[in-house]
Parts: C-alpha cells; sequence; structure tokens
C-alpha cells in the first residue's frame, strides 16, 4: 500500500505541472482520482516492477530450499488482482517441499477463480473499469485471467497431491476434469475459427497487420512445435494410470489412447496403450500398434512384482520478454512492446533409474509446457495488437476530445506505464515432463534418480500386484520426490 | 460557466462512482430452509442430494418384492460406498448416510456400519482381552449379525458448456443385491439436469 501511495503523489506533482488555473486543478483531481481506481490493482505489483523479475528471487529462494521464504513471500503479494497468479506459484512451490495440504488449498482457490471468472456475466463492472485501466495504460492493470494450458496443469497437479495422500476418488475428479477442459478447449477453438470476422476498427488493424507473426520468428518456431495450447498427454496419462489403478482398465485404454494421439514419441505410453490393447481383445487396435512397440514396454508386472511409475518434472519454462515491434495502425507506423519468447527452454535431459543398484531405464518426454506456453502467447497474439492498437487510437482521439487536460494528463501517465509489455505467466511451471514405468522385484529399495551431475535417492516399498508412484520435481538444479505405493 | 457546468458533472460522476463501489459492502447473513431449493451455483447442492435420496428411497420402500421380504422382519442391510464418476468433489458418503437413515427410520430394514469396523474391534479387544472389564459384562466376539443385503451404485455426469451457457447432466444408480444368491432385488435411477446461463451484466 505504502508503495502504492508514494507512486500516486509523484505523479501528483507532475500532473500539477500540467494543469492550468482553478480548471486544471479540478481536472488534475479528476485525474488523480481515476487513475487511483485504475491502479487499485497495484498491490499485485506487475504494473511497476516486471512479474519474472518478482519471481527471480523466489526462484533464489527455492534453490537453496528456502521454501518457508518464498512462500511467505507468495503469502504477502497473493492479495491483489493477481491472486490466481501468485497462488499457482505458491502452490507449486507448497508441492516441491511436500506440503501437500497448502498445496491442496491454494490450487482449489485458483480452480475456483477459474471457475467463478467462467460463470462471471459477460460484462462485469470490474472487468469495464479494469478493461478500461488496460485501455489507457498496459495490459498489466488487466486482473490475471489465467490460460486453459495452466488450468489443466493445476488440475493434474491436484491430481498428484490427492494421490500423493492415496485419496484416488479425488484424484480421478481432478483428471477428468482436466480432460474436459481440453475437451472444451478444443471445440472453443474450432468455434473460434469459425467467427474469425471482427468489427471495423479491429479488422482494420488486423488486416493492415497481417503478417505480424513474421515479426515474432522465435516465438513462432516454438509455438509451432505444438497442435495447439492446451492438449496435455500427461494429464492424459496420470488419468489411464489412476483409472488402471483402480481397475477400469477399459477408461485407462482410453486415455492412453489419447495420451499417445497427443505425444505419439513416448515409447513408456505406446507399451500401455498395447498391452491394455491385447488384454482387452481390441484385436484390431492391437495388429496397429503392435510392430512399433518394444515387448519390454509391454511387460506387466509378474507373480511377485509391483509397478513403478516415475513422473519427473523438469526445469521451469522460460520467462516471457519484451520486444519492440513496428505496427501499422491506421496507416500510421507505431512502435510497439510486447511479451514474446526469445529462447527455447534448454534442453531436457532424462531422469536414469536405477533400483537396487541396477539401471531400470531411464524417463521419456510426455509433455513440453515451454511449447504450450508459447503457443498460447502466439494465440493472443493478435488480441493484444488489437487492444495496443486501439489505446493508440483511443489517445489520438483524446487529443481533440473536451476534457483534453485531464485526458491528457492520462494519456501521459499511460505514455509512462505503457512501455511495459505483460510478461506474467505461470513461471514455477516445469519446462518438461517425463515418465517412465517398469515392473520391479517388491520389498523395500532404495530407488536412484539421477540427471548428469544431481542425483538423489529415495527409499521405495513395492508391493506385489501395487503401484508405486515416484513424483519427481526438478527445480534450481535440485531433485523433489514424493512416493506413495496404492 | 462552462467551469462550473464542469464541476457538476464531475460530482455527479463521481457519486455514481463511490455508489457503484460501496454497493457490494453490506454483508447480509439469513436463515434459510434447509429443505428450500437451492441454486447458487450449478454445481452439485443440497437439493440434488435431497432429491437423490428421496427419490431412491420412496422407490425402495415401495417395489412390491421389497415389501413383501419386510413385512415380517427386518433384514439387515450394509451400505457400500457409492463410485463418484463425476467431473466434481462430492462427498457420496453423505448422499449414502441420508438414504440409510431414512430407510431405517422406516423401520423396515437395519443396518451394520463397515466403515467403524476398526473401532469396534479394537473396543471388543479392550473388553475381552485387556482384563479391566468384568467379562459377564463384555460383548461376547463372533456374535455380530450378517449382512443380508448390500447397498451400492454410482453417480455419474456429463457436462457441456459453450462460451454462455453450462449443462449438467448426473444420473445417480442404486442398487440393492441379496448378498448370498447375488440376485440384485432393486434398483433404480434419479437423474437430475442443471443449466446455467451468463447473464449480460454484473459486477
Amino acid at each position: 500500500m505504502v508503495r502504492c501511495r508514494s507512486t500516486k503523489n509523484t505523479d501528483g506533482k507532475r500532473m500539477k505541472n500540467w494543469g492550468e488555473g482553478m480548471g486544471g486543478k479540478v481536472t488534475t483531481i479528476w485525474g488523480f482520482l481515476a487513475v487511483m481506481v485504475l491502479l487499485s490493482g497495484c498491490a499485485t505489483n506487475s504494473i511497476f516492477s516486471s512479474y519474472p523479475s518478482q519471481v527471480e528471487n523466489i526462484k533464489l529462494q527455492v534453490s537453496i530450499g528456502d521454501f518457508a521464504g518464498a512462500q511467505a513471500v507468495l503469502a504477502k503479494k497473493s492479495m491483489g488482482a493477481d491472486i490466481m497468479l501468485y497462488l499457482m506459484e505458491r502452490g507449486r512451490i507448497s508441492q516441491m517441499a511436500g506440503d501437500t495440504e497448502e498445496s491442496i488449498q491454494d490450487f482449489q482457490t485458483v480452480l475456483e477463480a477459474f471457475e467463478a471468472k467462467e460463470a462471471a456475466a459477460k460484462i462485469t463492472a470490474s472487468g469495464v473499469a479494469s478493461g478500461a485501466g488496460a485501455v489507457m495504460l498496459n495490459e498489466n492493470a488487466i486482473p490475471y485471467q489465467g490460460d486453459i494450458y495452466e488450468r489443466v496443469f493445476v488440475h493434474s497437479f491436484q491430481a498428484l497431491n490427492f494421490l500423493a495422500e492415496r485419496n484416488l476418488d479425488a484424484a480421478a475428479v481432478e483428471v477428468r476434469r482436466a480432460n474436459l477442459e481440453q475437451k472444451f478447449a478444443l471445440q472453443e477453438n474450432e468455434n473460434e475459427l469459425i467467427e474469425a470476422e471482427e468489427e471495423d476498427e479491429k479488422a482494420k488493424i488486423l488486416s493492415a497487420n497481417k503478417g505480424y507473426k513474421s515479426k515474432f520468428p522465435a516465438l513462432a518456431t516454438i509455438a509451432g512445435t505444438v497442435k495447439n495450447s492446451f492438449q496435455n498427454a500427461y494429464s492424459f496419462y496420470i488419468s489411464g494410470l489412476i483409472y488402471e489403478i483402480n481397475g477400469d482398465a477399459n477408461d485407462a485404454y482410453i486415455d492412453y489412447k489419447k495420451a499417445l494421439e497427443i505425444y505419439p514419441g513416448n515409447s513408456y505410453i505406446r507399451g500401455d496403450v498395447a498391452r491394455l490393447a491385447k488384454r482387452l481383445s481390441m484385436e484390431e487396435d492391437f495388429e496397429q500398434i503392435k510392430d512399433s512397440v518394444s515387448p519390454a514396454r509391454m511387460t506387466s508386472p509378474a507373480e511377485g512384482e509391483g509397478k513403478l511409475v516415475v513422473l519427473y518434472e523438469q526445469g521451469y519454462v522460460p520467462e516471457r520478454q519484451e520486444v519492440n515491434v513496428l505496427f501499422d495502425i491506421m496507416g500510421v507506423p507505431n512502435n510497439m512492446v510486447f511479451p514474446t519468447y526469445s529462447e527455447r527452454a534448454p534442453p531436457a535431459r532424462s531422469l536414469v533409474i536405477g533400483l537396487a543398484g541396477e539401471r531400470l531405464g531411464e524417463t521419456e518426454t510426455v509433455v513440453q509446457p515451454s511449447a504450450m506456453a508459447a503457443r498460447a502467447l502466439s494465440d493472443r497474439m493478435p488480441g493484444m495488437i488489437v487492444r495496443q492498437g486501439l489505446r493508440i487510437i483511443a489517445r489520438e482521439k483524446m487529443k481533440d476530445n473536451q476534457l483534453t487536460s485531464t485526458f491528457g494528463v492520462l494519456a501521459g501517465l499511460g505514455q509512462f506505464f505503457l512501455n511495459r509489455a505483460d510478461l506474467r505467466s505461470w513461471l514455477m511451471l516445469p519446462a518438461e515432463v517425463q515418465i517412465m514405468h517398469a515392473p520391479a522385484r517388491h520389498g523395500e529399495q532404495i530407488l536412484t534418480l539421477r540427471n548428469g551431475s544431481v542425483s538423489s535417492e529415495v527409499v521405495i516399498n513395492i508391493q506385489p500386484g501395487r503401484t508405486t508412484v515416484v513424483h519427481v520435481i526438478e527445480a534450481g538444479g535440485q531433485l523433489h520426490s514424493r512416493a506413495v505405493t496404492i | 460557466m462552462l467551469m462550473k457546468k464542469r464541476s457538476a458533472v464531475y460530482g455527479v460522476s463521481l457519486m455514481v462512482a463511490s455508489l457503484l463501489l460501496l454497493q457490494g459492502c453490506a454483508t447480509k447473513v439469513a436463515y434459510q430452509g434447509a429443505t428450500d431449493v437451492e441454486t447458487t451455483s450449478i454445481d452439485f447442492g443440497s437439493t440434488d442430494l435431497q432429491q437423490i435420496a428421496v427419490k431412491m428411497v420412496d422407490s425402495v420402500l415401495s417395489f412390491p418384492p421389497i415389501v413383501q421380504i419386510t413385512n415380517e422382519r427386518r433384514p439387515v442391510m450394509f451400505v457400500d460406498k457409492i463410485k463418484n464418476k463425476t467431473t466434481e468433489h462430492i462427498d457420496t458418503e453423505s448422499i449414502t448416510d441420508t438414504i440409510a437413515t431414512r430407510i431405517l427410520r422406516s423401520g423396515k430394514f437395519r443396518f451394520v456400519d463397515m466403515t467403524k469396523i476398526a473401532e469396534v474391534s479394537q473396543q471388543m479387544d479392550f473388553q475381552n482381552k485387556s482384563g479391566m472389564v468384568n467379562q459377564n459384562t463384555a460383548a461376547q466376539v463372533g456374535r455380530q449379525i450378517g449382512a443380508e443385503y448390500m447397498m451400492y451404485g454410482n453417480l455419474s455426469s456429463i457436462v457441456k458448456k459453450t462460451k454462455s451457457v453450462k449443462d449438467v447432466y448426473y444420473k445417480f444408480t442404486l442398487k440393492m443385491m441379496h448378498l448370498e444368491s447375488g440376485i440384485i432385488e432393486w434398483s433404480d435411477e434419479k437423474e437430475i439436469r442443471k443449466t446455467r446461463e451468463k447473464s449480460m451484466f454484473g459486477m
């Protein structure tokens, strides 16, 4: 709060210089109030300091294992308009720290916020206010909305939380929701492609800048590696796994198949599909897939063996960066600021798994959140171009308005804040997720996890006919893991 | 002149703005009837639970073969967990509790509670093995009555939504099985469908 006030005071001084006489004073007060209302969400700080720079310190705390410190910093920030964003970060950190209860709480709140946003009226007073703020100032003034790919990951991580608590029913609910959201998003995506017609000004801005993608070459490349931003083979794999643990082989088969459809390169999932196709006597399906499966991936646990599953979430998604790009707005070239991804996430390394001194196998990629995040941003680009364009047009128009001085003040402020792109996104999300599974002898054993120079040991208890799930998160060069046998 | 007019405009608009901002300030708490129809959100709620329980209990108690079975004796039943196959976290135990309580209150059936086995056996051990309880008053082990019937079922849902409409369909299925023969003596289902349409304006 203190921070908000001090910023406004400095701006107040600036405004006084611009005002003239009595009218100037009234205008100044009015402008001042307007700015106060527009910035009422300023507790989030993203308007003043870029989001990635805020998270930088938190990442540092995580890398030295100071989870409590990181959680405390986020607790302070999560009171503002960007509550969803900060709670996603905190829920993830709690998960790394092994505070499953806290993680469930935070993710629950985030999911309720997603739900509430969906149920909200089409036009809301608060939406209009923050939208107006965004037109006058910048995109950071809009409370963080969350993206579908983030929602799907929240559901998936929540499912893993419930799994860690051995609450299979609740875990199943979460993965079903994750899958349902993807279905809706796919449906929505198709609808949007059909109704791409836009109104006047928006259409003009867009048609003048049709080749916008070429202005963000790196983004286009990264985003191009996935079909869409939300389809997530990991969530389908977890879903299949939970169904299989529950003994619903048919449901498991359907979800494994979907996972493979989304990410065909994973030999473990291919093995699962083939194994269940055979078991469920899906002869045609089995004929189709059997030649592309290695027999080792298809083996079910033998008598006295259990199933070991390793879920490996590696690194952090890259941060968004700011770029200046020249766009044509109503025939005039304008310099505008945009968020973009300019680098790929560093190539992921597999986790090598050893059990009781023997090498059991290594993990394989199932989803790349970094590519999904880039795709989501790329999909939002036309909207951002239009909003920035409208902002420029609005400010041009205001120059001729009778309330010139008022809006001059606002526009001036806008100019000040305008040169900030919206760099917000869930940054504790892993850059890549990999999986591995294999049958294992029963008994208490030491599981070794090795990724290059980083290694860690976990004691697991494999039980005959049961499944042991080891959830490993690599963050800041540390491996955090939790294991559960169900 | 122009100046004054302008200030007036500002004044009015400020007032309107303050009114808008303050509108949500008065929080109101009120008691409602427990069985009143509740439509706060589209999620599974108390009205759904009550509708399901009422339908199931009426159905099982009025089913002719069941009426016949319970005519002269009160068979013992146990209720298995209801499987939640929906996309919501629903306390299905609460649904079965309501159903079991209503059936029990009808005087037609008696129940054994499988969720309390651990506690019961702990108490039995204490009474019979600890040496602290007068054996004349101790509950004897091995004299519990085996359940004759089992009640089980599932709750599933189909959810559809577009940008402005959400449609949820719930189907609750309950079955009653004669344990010894494996025959399903009774089964019924309750369907519920709800839609939510977004309003145009809101806070």
